[in-house]
């Protein structure tokens, strides 16, 4: 638009201002004639408002104002309130989504025992259906294919279980050393709830003693003195960011000879991969970077049902390859003949 | 000072620039805001054509309501010029409707008679206009009078012949209007068609 114009406006606008509030004289009424004249649309507006000349307009002018600002406003407001629902609708899409990633661990053994427990039919759709989803498709296939009874030579497993250790030895500091055999057993009891504690609080299982027990059967009894159990404790703290399988791997030494049927889940495979399907969930660090796949793992089972010598063929991180170990160790098998178990833990979003 | 007329919001936008808003994210403030700058000269265009302030202050509303129906479909090249045809349209559409069978009245357009006293009273007011000015002016009511010599040959401002006459403001403007016409009228009968022109 031509500026001149839109200064001429304001300033026609200022002149029927002063006009309407009687600041206004002669040399104003020229200035304000020769705008009017210049502009049809400003003269009609000029001519509009002489034929009243008593009347009030500005009361108008200021009723009209307020009436178009209260048309325009309150479409404004539903909008913020529909922000505000927004907000919330997230916040709650978002506590849905996360909070079924904390239940399972505790649920999970309740999943087994009870094929569809209710608390877990409960949970959000969403959550349970986007790992089906992305496991049935492999799942046909790969169910036959990742369990590959291999059966390699003996002792290159047992190179290749002796260097882990070592490693994990080597992990730990010097100072540590000495105790860290002491701790085993008290570490064993402190993460027994999480760990052990899926195995022993089923009742149907096969006897799980040997296996909690192994470990301290071998310790001597240290607890029983309190200088050693405090000892014990301050190499807990450095021992606890070691992985869990470490702990499995401890009890590799302890060769546990394999028995009669070869190892499978107590309940089958298609309980087995049910029971992943609810509680393999990604860790925490593991969705923050990102990160999915699967885990693949090679066992014993020990004649008690407890998987042993447990290693870690192709792992993830971000704590997703101590998670397949537990949920591995938490489900029940069949006494193993010794071949190894390869079994592949899928972990999706 | 407290304007009514001017807005501060937007007020360095384009009118262009507010429509074009308007019409990619249906953002009425801006709509509103354009319009609120025109406000008071498209009351003025319905005031010449109803002659009623309530009329005219009713008919600026749905004028808007109108604006944003229209304004989402149409390309407006001027904003201010469309606008203008707009308001116009409107206020005559109104006004017909209600006046279809009262033909005693005059239409709009015959306001432009009215223009003309404006216009050539405007440039003939030398205070050594002659006789017959001074003869019309006696010919004036009182106050019309007084007003009209305050303003014109003392050229004090409304405010300052309210406060002499005791009157309200509004009450100037009107004498000083009337006794305009009134004067026009009475020099038009003299003969005299505008002394400069």
């Amino acid at each position: 638009m031509n500026p001149s114009v839109q200064t001429d406006d304001a300033r026609f606008l200022e002149l029927l201002e002063r006009w309407l509030r009687g600041d206004f004289n002669r040399s104003d009424e020229q200035e304000l004639r020769t705008l009017v004249d210049a502009d049809g649309f400003r003269r009609e507006a000029w001519e509009g408002f002489i034929v009243l000349p008593e009347e009030n307009h500005e009361l108008r002018l200021v009723a009209l104002r307020r009436h178009l600002r209260a048309r325009t406003a309150p479409k404004r407001v539903p909008v913020r309130i529909w922000m505000a629902a927004a907000a919330v609708f997230v916040a709650l899409a978002a506590a849905v989504y996360f909070l079924p990633r904390f239940g399972p661990k505790e649920p999970a053994p309740v999943a087994r025992t009870s094929p569809v427990p209710a608390e877990q039919s409960g949970e959000s759709k969403s959550a349970v259906a986007a790992p089906e989803a992305g496991y049935h498709p492999e799942s046909p296939g790969s169910s036959e294919s990742a369990i590959r009874p291999s059966a390699p030579a003996a002792s290159t497993r047992a190179g290749d279980l002796a260097a882990p250790e070592e490693r994990a030895a080597g992990d730990k500091p010097a100072g540590a050393m000495p105790v860290s055999v002491e701790t085993a057993p008290s570490r064993m009891a402190d993460s027994a709830p999480v760990v052990a504690g899926g195995p022993a609080s089923y009742q149907q299982l096969p006897p799980t003693p040997p296996t909690l027990g192994g470990p301290a059967a071998n310790m001597p009894a240290q607890p029983a003195n309190p200088a050693d159990a405090k000892a014990g404790r301050d190499a807990n703290q450095q021992a606890e960011d070691m992985p869990a399988d470490d702990e499995t791997r401890t009890k590799k030494s302890e060769a546990a000879k394999p028995v009669a049927a070869p190892g499978q889940p107590a309940e089958g495979w298609e309980a087995f991969f049910r029971y992943l399907r609810r509680n393999a969930r990604l860790t925490d660090a593991a969705r923050n970077n990102n990160i999915s796949g699967k885990v693949r793992l090679q066992f014993n089972v020990g004649p008690g049902g407890k998987p042993e010598k447990v290693q870690i063929l192709k792992g993830l991180g971000y704590g997703c390859d101590e998670e397949a170990v537990r949920l591995v160790n938490a489900f029940s098998w069949t006494a193993g003949d010794g071949n190894p178990v390869t079994v592949e833990i899928p972990f999706v979003r | 000072m407290f304007s009514f007329f001017r807005t501060k919001a937007f007020e360095h936008d384009t009118d262009e620039a507010l429509l074009t808003r308007f019409q990619q994210n249906g953002d009425l403030t801006s709509l509103s805001a354009l319009y609120e700058r025109y406000m008071p000269m498209v009351y003025g265009v319905c005031l010449k054509i109803f002659r009623d302030p309530v009329k005219s202050q009713d008919a600026v509303m749905s004028i808007y309501e109108e604006l944003v129906r229209k304004a989402r479909e149409h390309r407006v090249e001027s904003f201010r010029g469309w606008l203008y045809v707009l308001a116009r349209n409107h206020c005559l559409m109104e006004w017909r409707k209600n006046h279809r069978h009262r033909t005693d009245l005059h239409p709009p357009e015959d306001m432009n008679q009215f223009d003309a006293v404006e216009a050539t009273f405007d440039v003939e007011m030398p205070v050594n206009a002659g006789k017959p000015l001074e003869k019309c002016l006696e010919e004036l009511p009182g106050q019309q009078r007084q007003s009209v010599e305050l303003f014109y040959f003392e050229e004090k401002s409304y405010k300052e012949i309210a406060a002499l006459l005791s009157q309200e403001v509004g009450k100037i403007r009107s004498y000083i209007q009337n006794g305009r016409r009134n004067l026009k009228i009475c020099l038009e009968k003299a003969g005299i068609r505008g002394i400069v022109e």
